[in-house]
């Protein structure tokens, strides 16, 4: 029996048990956001992550702030173990969050507030607490500028226009990156440079691009170009650009790990701002402009392709059109049916095209039902000429269509055969050569595997049967070495049972009746038998049955069959006796 | 000293029950996370036609899910192929050539891997076509370059079981020298290729995940550039050295230049290191 303190201890055991074993399940759910740092230059960005404690599951806040560009970067699941080791006692602890991190960048001056951040997990509303930054207005500098400049100050929607970024400095110094806020939301908007030069990687709005070189007279100078081609008319400003990098302030003397000083050069984080420049982006003139004018823009050229061009009244023909020198490849060219007239057949569905730079490429199978139709007209496109600011229009060539008689069907027509016998009219299906193959599924993804060439080498399978072969080699080997009666006798023990089977296997065919074949077959293994196992010479055992045989194949003697077979078995239970010689 | 034992039992059990639970609820989550990220992935491809921002954006949580599956420890080839076709689907081709061969160490020779990645290649912008060398090497020792690693492993098996037999054979006066040359020719070829092999996966790999790199003459921005065009995403290297915070590597034309270490990612399976 238990005393009344040993069952309280007991029960208090166990409930400690029950709580600590629960304990590893519940853990409180937590949401905290962290800025990287509370006050920076405009032109750098800063990193805002948001953990997720107490569960795994993904989040993916939806989070807009007024005056700051926000990147999600993607979250992750983050695990981290401390141990703690208090006069001996070692505890370690395990905590999992899912973090989750955004890239923000701001786009003016001043102070900014990010909003406190709601998700619902499990049912729990949580929330982040509101977090401030202070954004430092960049200062100019005599030794650094940053210039933005577009080529033209008006351009037409559609038309490229260049906008150059060159920085100048006059003084050493490292990690340059520029931010050009609202270059990419300006739609045809690039950030590869237009112009391949000797390379100087600078980062733009987070990217790297290639710089070249472009001194002046006083200062050293990096130039690129950025294409954009506006899609909607109106006023492009680039405000608020700053170039960020470390220029060199002196030297330090520092003591080196021998003690030796050494000079080292001293940076400072210098953050200058640029110019706002703007272009104007105008419209399409509505004066003179033609009614078929779809948006197309630039410097046209039309040209038409068909193949077969001699069909039967319903035939396919695949027409080609090729477009060169569009503004915008991305402008919807019109239905072909409109374009081409009367008396063609053309399916609903269409391509959207393919793309090639300036070019496009439309393919389109037409039939032809009217046999008045002798060729593919001219396709005509009205199209804005930016460089001369007035509409023109470009037309394809015609493409003459040889309309054959109609063709009457035969049976063997419907049976994919022709006159001359060859197989036509059947659709050859080619496989297609692009596109990936579908996502993998089922339970296989959760099974875990080792890399091949591990399983490979750590496989004890693999060794074994590498080491058996040689292993029962090396066996057999000294087996016979050592033991060579034992093989010579086993062996020979083998051939000989199974020579004999051979001679009893004669002897069975011969029974119904003993022909010369059967005979001679017989006494032809004999003599092998005899030859092989080295009973040449001593043959007086066998020699009577021998000498009837002998006189029944050579002497032409008659002998009764059933003296033959007797002497043939006599011969076989005679040798079944003899111990073997040699093999 | 019976209630004792009774004590320590159910003490033991408590314990095994909550751990075998924890351990449960792992494979229940991993179960969980595999099926949000193939839902993902089919809504990004029903959204693809219609909705392409859309579409991308659950391309994006499909490779979430996969990561998060396989930082729980869960490493297969399907898992990094299904990450690769939702990488491609985002247009992220160096982040899928990488997850491709990733999957190919798990599976090597599986003809859809294989096939996706082949494919991914072609998109590259890159190009880099191999040099006249390695082709010659890759129709002299096709065998080398064709086989499946576990297919040389049992030639070689099957080879060396040949050779020791004929040798037995040879001891009982049936020689087969033909099938004995044979073997021994064939088991040499299919060792010397393991060996390669196990010399290459000691050999570190990577693929440019960032949009595009500059490949320098050395370590450093300093260096002039060894090329007039960026090396954009998905092309592979072998790397040959690793300095702080650059590598020098072989590109797929058998040329060495130096790539900063954040635009690249090392093939390995399980970690994602950069």
């Amino acid at each position: 029996m238990l005393s009344e303190t040993g069952k309280h201890r007991m029960i208090l055991t166990l409930l400690l048990l029950i709580l600590s074993s629960a304990g590893l399940f519940a853990q409180a759910i937590s949401l905290t956001a962290e800025l990287e740092q509370r006050e920076i230059w405009l032109g750098d960005s800063l990193q805002l992550t948001l953990y997720l404690k107490g569960s795994e599951e993904a989040i993916k806040p939806e989070l807009f702030i007024p005056g700051l560009s926000v990147e999600p970067l993607g979250g992750t699941v983050r695990s981290s173990r401390s141990i703690t080791n208090i006069n001996g006692k070692v505890t370690e602890k395990v905590s999992e969050a899912y973090v989750y991190a955004y890239n923000l960048t701001p786009r003016h001056p001043g102070r900014f507030t990010v909003p406190p951040i709601t998700v619902t997990i499990e049912g729990q509303h949580l929330s982040t607490e509101a977090l401030m930054l202070n954004v430092l207005e960049p200062e100019t500098s005599d030794d650094f500028s940053l210039e933005l400049y577009f080529e033209e100050d008006d351009t037409y929607i559609d038309e490229e226009c260049r906008l150059r970024v060159s920085f100048f400095y006059s003084t050493s110094l490292r990690s340059l990156s520029i931010m050009i806020p609202g270059l990419e939301s300006i739609p045809g908007g690039s950030l590869q440079p237009t112009e391949k030069t000797e390379s100087y990687e600078i980062t733009v709005n987070g990217k790297p691009v290639i710089f070249g070189r472009d001194d002046r007279a006083d200062v050293a100078g990096l130039t690129a170009y950025f294409s954009v081609r506006p899609e909607q008319s109106g006023m492009i400003r680039l405000e608020d650009s700053t170039a960020s990098f470390e220029s060199a302030a002196g030297v330090q003397r520092v003591r080196d790990f021998f003690g030796r000083i050494q000079e080292q050069e001293v940076f400072d984080r210098q953050v200058i701002p640029a110019e706002d420049v703007s272009l104007h982006v105008l419209p399409f003139p509505r004066e003179e402009q033609p009614e078929d004018f779809f948006g197309l823009s630039g410097d046209i050229r039309l040209e038409v392709t068909a193949e077969p061009v001699q069909v039967h009244l319903g035939d396919p023909i695949t027409l080609k059109l090729y477009i060169s020198g569009m503004n915008n490849t991305g402008v919807e060219i019109p239905d072909l049916s409109a374009l081409l007239g009367n008396g063609f057949d053309i399916p609903d569905t269409r391509s959207s095209g393919k793309v090639e730079g300036r070019n496009k490429t439309i393919t389109q199978t037409v039939r032809i039902d009217n046999t008045a139709v002798q060729k593919i007209p001219e396709i005509t496109f009205s199209y804005f000429d930016p460089e001369s600011g007035t509409y023109k229009t470009s037309s394809s060539n015609a493409v003459p269509v040889d309309i054959l008689e109609t063709q009457v069907l035969t049976e063997a027509d419907l049976e994919g055969g022709s006159e001359d016998g060859d197989s036509v009219g059947k659709i050859l299906i080619g496989k297609k050569r692009d596109g990936i193959y579908y996502n993998y599924a089922g339970g296989k993804l959760l099974e875990s595997q080792n890399i091949m060439m591990e399983e490979l080498i750590s496989s004890p399978l693999i060794k074994i049967l590498l080491l058996i072969p040689p292993f029962i080699f090396i066996s057999f080997w000294v087996y016979t070495v050592l033991l060579p009666k034992g093989r010579l006798s086993s062996l020979a023990r083998l051939d000989r049972s199974k020579a004999l089977r051979t001679l009893k296997r004669r002897i069975s065919k011969a029974d119904i009746s003993v022909s010369d074949q059967n005979l001679k077959d017989f006494n032809r293994n004999l003599i092998e038998f005899l030859k092989h196992f080295g009973l040449d010479d001593d043959q007086a055992v066998i020699q009577t049955e021998r000498e009837i045989i002998n006189r029944a194949i050579y002497g032409g003697a008659e002998i009764p069959g059933v003296d033959l077979l007797s002497a043939m078995r006599r011969i076989v239970e005679l040798l079944d006796k003899k111990e073997p010689q040699n093999v | 000293m019976f209630r004792k034992y009774v004590l320590l039992t159910i003490s033991a059990l408590v314990f095994f029950i909550a751990v075998f639970s924890l351990s449960a609820q792992t494979s229940v989550d991993a179960g969980e996370l595999l099926l949000k990220a193939e839902t993902a992935f089919s809504e990004g491809n029903e959204l693809l036609q219609t909705n392409p921002e859309l579409s991308k954006e659950k391309y994006r949580a499909a490779v979430l899910y996969y990561n998060s599956i396989i930082e729980s420890g869960i490493v297969n080839a399907s898992l990094y192929y299904n990450m690769a076709n939702s990488y491609y689907r985002l247009d992220e081709l160096g982040q899928a050539v990488l997850n491709y061969r990733r999957a190919l160490l798990y599976a090597p020779g599986d003809p859809q891997i294989e096939y996706n990645l082949n494919f991914a290649r072609e998109k590259q912008k890159n190009g880099f076509t191999r040099n006249t060398e390695h082709e010659i090497f890759h129709i002299l020792f096709f065998w080398h370059y064709m086989l499946p690693l576990m297919w040389k492993a049992v030639l070689l098996i099957a080879a060396n079981f040949i050779f020791w037999g004929m040798l037995i054979m040879k001891r009982l006066g049936r020689p087969f020298l033909w099938m004995a040359v044979l073997s021994a020719f064939l088991g040499l070829l299919m060792a010397g290729s393991l060996y390669l092999e196990l010399r290459e996966s000691n050999t570190l790999y990577g693929v440019i995940t960032s949009d595009s790199t500059i490949g320098r003459m050395g370590d450093s921005r300093s260096y002039e550039s060894s090329y007039d065009l960026p090396l954009y995403q998905g092309v592979e290297i072998r790397i040959e050295q690793q300095r702080a915070g650059w590598i020098l590597a072989e590109l797929p034309n058998g040329e060495l230049t130096w790539l900063e270490e954040k635009d690249c990612s090392v093939i390995e399976g399980r970690s994602e290191r950069k």
